[in-house]
């Protein structure tokens, strides 16, 4: 005996249904000989997270069954975090049209034209969520939240009001600098920009010109069109998921002289990389990096913005 | 020798290339230092960081790499590494008039500031 449930509501109770005999065994099996498709549900589970559809979970019911198949107690299918072939689509519909013929834990009065009409729901949402571009899933690297209050000025009075927050999605990465520290030619050849966008080129990358935007005087705004040149963003004007990683850096200016940029990691504080000297997360006075904006930076003096980078971004 | 001025973070340094001659005379006056044991000056910060001589090519025995900035000299030979003083800073200014005709002039201005700072 197992249970099928449809991760997909919010606010209302998901709908699950049991199955037994035969049609068990049959799925049973089908989910041994396609392993892929089975994702845990463990410490380390992701899988989709926003509202809609976000998998298809598969319970087993006696103990004997995790044994006979080889196969967890529980899992999820078609939930963006194992595989999603045409196949294992064709696998998910059956599933999810098989409620069609089961009573609905919970709402065992809902009728055979209810249970249809909500088997189709699901089936659209499921293959218009498996067959959408899925980004990049990249191991420890958490999305998180990146927002303030707006406050927009209004296009017809010209007023400002407190709306919404803004909030983009990025991707914060931990700090590794032995990538950059440990092999001469990457520590030598790689600067604040590359390190910045995480973008390893060996050829000492200046913002702008992979976009052709360069060479420009050091200051804050022609170092800042230079990065958006290569396709950054600034701070608020957020990328689509499909263009993760999307990091949060920064970017200051010894006037008239350089420039410099920050990364913000995972673990909270800032790292960066000053010209071919070691990567780190320390400033000119040793303090780990909290704020770019405040940290001692030398000649830097001039703190210009903030920035995300993206997967599109040109470097070189 | 190479010489190689520490002092950006995105712009390239500015470098040059000493002769033989200027690479003898620097050898020459590198000998002269005594030891020391005191701290090593931080590498790694933004801003002016000191010349990095080095030397074109391995030659065990000899030193490959020489950090001076300041009356601190710190000498990279094989895998050791030692300190030694300078008090009057004559490699630091030697080095610097070195690139007077080499760089830029507002660039070598720029550097002269920044050894004159004292960081």
């Amino acid at each position: 005996m197992i249970v099928i449930g449809v991760d997909i509501f919010s606010g209302r109770q998901n709908p699950r249904w049991v199955i037994d005999g035969r049609e068990a065994q049959s799925i049973l099996k089908m989910m041994a000989s396609k392993r892929d498709i089975v994702s845990r549900i463990d410490r380390d589970y992701k899988g989709y997270e926003e509202l809609g559809y976000r998998g298809i979970y598969i319970g087993l019911l006696s103990d004997d069954l995790t044994l006979e198949y080889d196969l967890p107690h529980h899992f999820m299918i078609l939930n963006g975090s194992a595989s999603q072939d045409s196949k294992d689509l064709e696998i998910g519909t059956r599933l999810v049209r098989g409620m069609i013929k089961y009573p609905l834990h919970g709402e065992e009065k809902a009728n055979k034209a209810y249970r249809t009409k909500l088997s189709k729901l699901i089936e659209t949402e499921m293959v218009k969520k498996v067959k959408q571009k899925a980004p990049p899933k990249i191991p420890h690297l958490p999305t998180v939240a990146d927002g303030e209050d707006l406050k927009p000025i209004s296009k017809k009075t010209k007023s400002m009001k407190k709306t919404s927050k803004a909030c983009c999605y990025i991707e914060l990465c931990s700090f590794n600098p032995s990538f950059w520290n440990n092999c001469k030619t990457i520590k030598q050849n790689n600067n604040c920009y590359n390190y910045a966008t995480n973008r390893r080129t060996d050829t000492f990358a200046q913002p702008g010109r992979a976009s052709g935007y360069y060479p420009y005087s050091m200051s804050c705004n022609p170092v800042k069109t230079a990065a958006l040149s290569d396709g950054a963003h600034v701070r608020y004007d957020c990328f689509p998921s499909s263009e993760a990683p999307r990091y949060l850096i920064a970017m200051v200016v010894w006037p008239g002289v350089d420039y410099h940029w920050y990364r913000k990691h995972c673990e909270g504080f800032w790292g960066h990389k000053p010209g071919s000297t070691n990567a780190k997360n320390t400033d000119n006075n040793g303090n780990v990096i909290y704020d770019p904006s405040t940290c001692a930076r030398g000649g830097y003096t001039d703190f210009c913005s903030y920035f995300y980078s993206c997967k599109s971004m040109v470097v070189s | 020798m190479n010489i190689e001025v520490r002092i950006f973070s995105g712009r390239p340094n500015p470098t040059w290339r000493l002769s033989d001659q200027e690479s003898l005379e620097f050898t020459g006056m590198l000998k002269k230092l005594n030891k020391s044991n005191v701290k090593e000056f931080p590498r790694d910060n933004l801003g002016y960081q000191g010349f990095l001589v080095m030397r074109e090519q391995h030659d065990p025995g000899r030193f490959r790499e020489v950090w001076v900035k300041g009356n601190i000299v710190l000498l990279e030979k094989d895998i050791r590494k030692a300190v030694y003083l300078d008090d009057n800073r004559r490699l630091e200014q030697w080095l610097l008039a070195s690139g007077k005709t080499r760089i830029d002039t507002d660039l070598w201005e720029l550097i002269k500031s920044e050894t004159e700072k004292g960081n």
